[in-house]
C-alpha cells in the first residue's frame, strides 16, 4: 500500500493529486486513467478541506492506494463531520448555458470517474471512502 | 498557476498554465473581472499549459459565460489537452462553450 498523510486544507490539494499522480504511474496505470484517479480524489478532498472540519481546526486525511489483481484501490480515511457522497444530487450536465446550475459537479466527477465509490462511516474509526478503478492493467 | 494576458486590437487573450482548482480559480476569476470592468466585449481563454482541472475552475469558467452571454460578450476557448477536454465533456461544457484546437482558429471566428 503507498500512503500519504496531510492536513486538511486546499492549499494541500496539490500534494494530495501529486501523490496520486506519482501511484498511479508506479502502479503501472496510463495517463488517462491515473489522470481520472488524480480528479476524482482531488474533488473528494476537496470536499473534505471545505466541509468536514471547522476553519481553525483542520485534521488530517490519510490516503492509501493499491493495486487488487487489475483494479486500482484509493482509501481515504478522515475524522471530522461525515459526508456521504450519496446525499448530493446529481447536477443536470445537459442543461443549456442559461438553465445551468453552478455547482454540484465535484461528486458529479467523483463518481463518473471511479468505477465504484463506497462510503462507510464508523463512530470509532470516523469516515472511510474507497474508490475503486476497475481493469486499469491490460 | 501562471496567467498571461495579452491584448490585441479587439480581441484579449487569456492564457493560462498549470493546474486549475478551487485554490487557483480565483486569479483566473481576477482576470476576467478585470477585462469586463475594461469593456472588453471578446475573450479568448487559451488552456495551452493547463494540465489539470477541477469543479473549481469550472465553475469561474460557466460564471463566465452566464456574464458573457447576458453581456453580450464573446468568450471561446481553445488548447484543451486530451484529459482537460474529457473533464469539459463529462461536464457538458463542450456543448456550452465554443473550443477550438489553435489560438489562431479561435480569434478567426470571434
Amino acid at each position: 500500500m503507498l500512503d500519504f498523510r496531510v492536513n486538511a486544507e486546499l492549499e494541500n490539494l496539490s500534494k494530495i493529486t501529486d501523490f496520486i499522480s506519482s501511484a498511479t504511474q508506479k502502479l503501472g496505470l496510463d495517463e488517462s486513467k491515473g489522470f481520472d484517479v488524480q480528479v476524482a480524489v482531488g474533488e473528494t478532498c476537496e470536499n473534505i478541506a471545505k466541509y468536514s472540519y471547522p476553519e481553525d481546526k483542520k485534521g488530517a486525511i490519510e490516503i492509501g492506494c493499491k493495486l487488487e489483481g487489475n483494479d486500482f484501490i484509493v482509501i481515504i480515511k478522515y475524522q471530522g463531520m461525515s459526508f456521504n457522497p450519496d446525499s448530493v444530487p446529481q447536477p443536470d450536465v445537459n442543461a443549456s448555458l442559461e438553465e445551468r446550475r453552478v455547482g454540484g459537479l465535484g461528486v458529479y466527477f467523483m463518481k463518473s470517474l471511479m468505477d465504484e465509490v463506497n462510503y462507510s462511516f464508523d463512530a470509532e474509526k470516523g469516515n472511510e471512502l474507497v474508490m475503486i478503478k476497475k481493469d486499469c492493467l491490460i | 498557476m501562471e496567467v498571461e494576458i495579452k491584448n490585441l486590437e479587439k480581441v484579449s487573450v487569456i492564457s493560462l498554465m498549470g493546474r486549475i482548482d478551487v485554490s487557483t480559480a480565483p486569479q483566473l476569476e481576477e482576470e476576467w473581472k478585470g477585462l469586463m470592468k475594461k469593456g472588453v466585449s471578446k475573450v479568448v481563454i487559451n488552456f495551452i499549459g493547463v494540465n489539470y482541472i477541477s469543479s473549481g475552475g469550472l465553475r469561474v469558467l460557466l460564471v463566465a459565460a452566464k456574464e458573457a452571454k447576458t453581456g453580450d460578450k464573446t468568450l471561446r476557448l481553445c488548447h484543451l489537452d486530451p484529459n482537460v477536454y474529457k473533464i469539459f465533456k463529462l461536464a457538458g461544457f463542450t456543448t456550452i462553450f465554443n473550443i477550438y484546437e489553435t489560438e489562431e482558429e479561435a480569434l478567426k471566428d470571434i
